[in-house]
């Protein structure tokens, strides 16, 4: 997928009403505020992430919105972990999602169920090597290793770079034959 | 007791999202989805917010979500409207649902416009009207809440 609604217009042309719902009541990102002088991070001292809330965005919902204009989009998920330059760094976001997921259960179990289906729609459109990692994003959650969540992570994200490459050069020789 | 509803004019949330995405509405599909998910927030009385917000834009459910447009309608009936308002009231002036209550409203908003696509302009605007006293003015939101089952009584 470019963006969510490559998913939703996937899923809606299939009649999959559960993956819909599982996958869109995740867009949204998280409600709670974080409390601001609970953490003292590198990370926040580039002026591009300006508060916590943000980061544990960028680093959960940004990744299903896919490219977006409007919002923080998985371009932005891109730029940050570029950005991470130190070990320090790691652990701080690896800090942030288990803060953020404990703080709010709520938002962790419908980002689960949302990645959930985003695996499914690579698997049914025959982008298994995406779906495989996705579902070790999935496992990782699942066991609480935010270690392995953010290495695969990174990992999605060069995958995904790399499709959407090939998604354009494809469209590219398409336009060209025609 | 919501036996008495008449269902076909009554929403269900994934033919809104249907629509938008035959009509390339991206911007109001995007309203109305970000707008699904019930408030993060666990506080005492949420419940009240879950249905009568959440519960209301969600509509007619048919993947077994627990909170719907029926639970809506069940509180609408069996609680005094000054309950309900006071929760409201309680709720929505917290700092912390300003993030839910943005998209709450934008999705209200969203699921107006798919009422007036489907030429129910009076229902249009009883759900502009929850939009814009949505957490500000809550006994306006419930009257229009109220309105709103009666002119979907069968």
């Amino acid at each position: 997928m470019r963006d969510w609604m490559d998913v939703v217009k996937y899923f809606v042309e299939c009649g999959c009403d559960v993956e819909i719902y599982d996958f869109v009541t995740a867009l949204r990102g998280i409600d709670t505020e974080f409390p601001t002088p609970f953490f003292d991070v590198d990370v926040l001292k580039d002026p591009e992430y300006p508060d916590i809330r943000t980061i544990f965005k960028l680093l959960t919902t940004a990744v299903l919105r896919g490219t977006t204009m409007y919002a923080y989009g998985i371009q932005d998920t891109i730029r940050l972990l570029q950005s991470i330059d130190t070990e320090k760094k790691i652990k701080e976001l690896e800090d942030i999602l288990r803060f953020g997921f404990s703080l709010c259960p709520h938002f962790y179990k419908h980002f689960l169920h949302a990645l959930y289906a985003l695996e499914s729609y690579y698997r049914q459109i025959g982008e298994s090597p995406l779906a495989d990692i996705v579902s070790k994003m999935i496992l990782a959650l699942e066991n609480k290793n935010l270690e392995k969540y953010i290495d695969n992570l990174e990992y999605y994200l060069i995958e995904w770079r790399k499709w959407v490459q090939r998604q354009e050069n494809e469209q590219e020789e398409d336009e060209n034959e025609f | 007791m919501s036996s008495d509803l008449n269902y076909t004019r009554i929403h269900k949330w994934n033919d809104v999202i249907e629509h938008f995405v035959l009509h390339r509405y991206k911007q109001s599909l995007w309203d109305y989805v970000t707008s699904l998910r019930g408030a993060d927030i666990k506080v005492d009385n949420d419940n009240a917010v879950k249905a009568l917000v959440t519960g209301f834009i969600r509509g007619i459910d048919s993947v077994a979500i627990v909170v719907d447009i029926t639970t809506c309608y069940s509180y609408i009936c069996s609680y005094h409207k000054q309950h309900l308002k006071n929760a409201l009231d309680e709720l929505l002036s917290s700092d912390q649902f300003s993030h839910f209550k943005a998209h709450a409203r934008l999705g209200l908003n969203a699921l107006a416009s798919y009422y007036s696509d489907k030429n129910e302009k009076k229902l249009a605007s009883l759900i502009v009207k929850m939009s814009t006293s949505l957490g500000t003015y809550n006994s306006e939101y419930l009257n229009a809440l109220e309105e709103f089952f009666e002119e979907v009584k069968t």
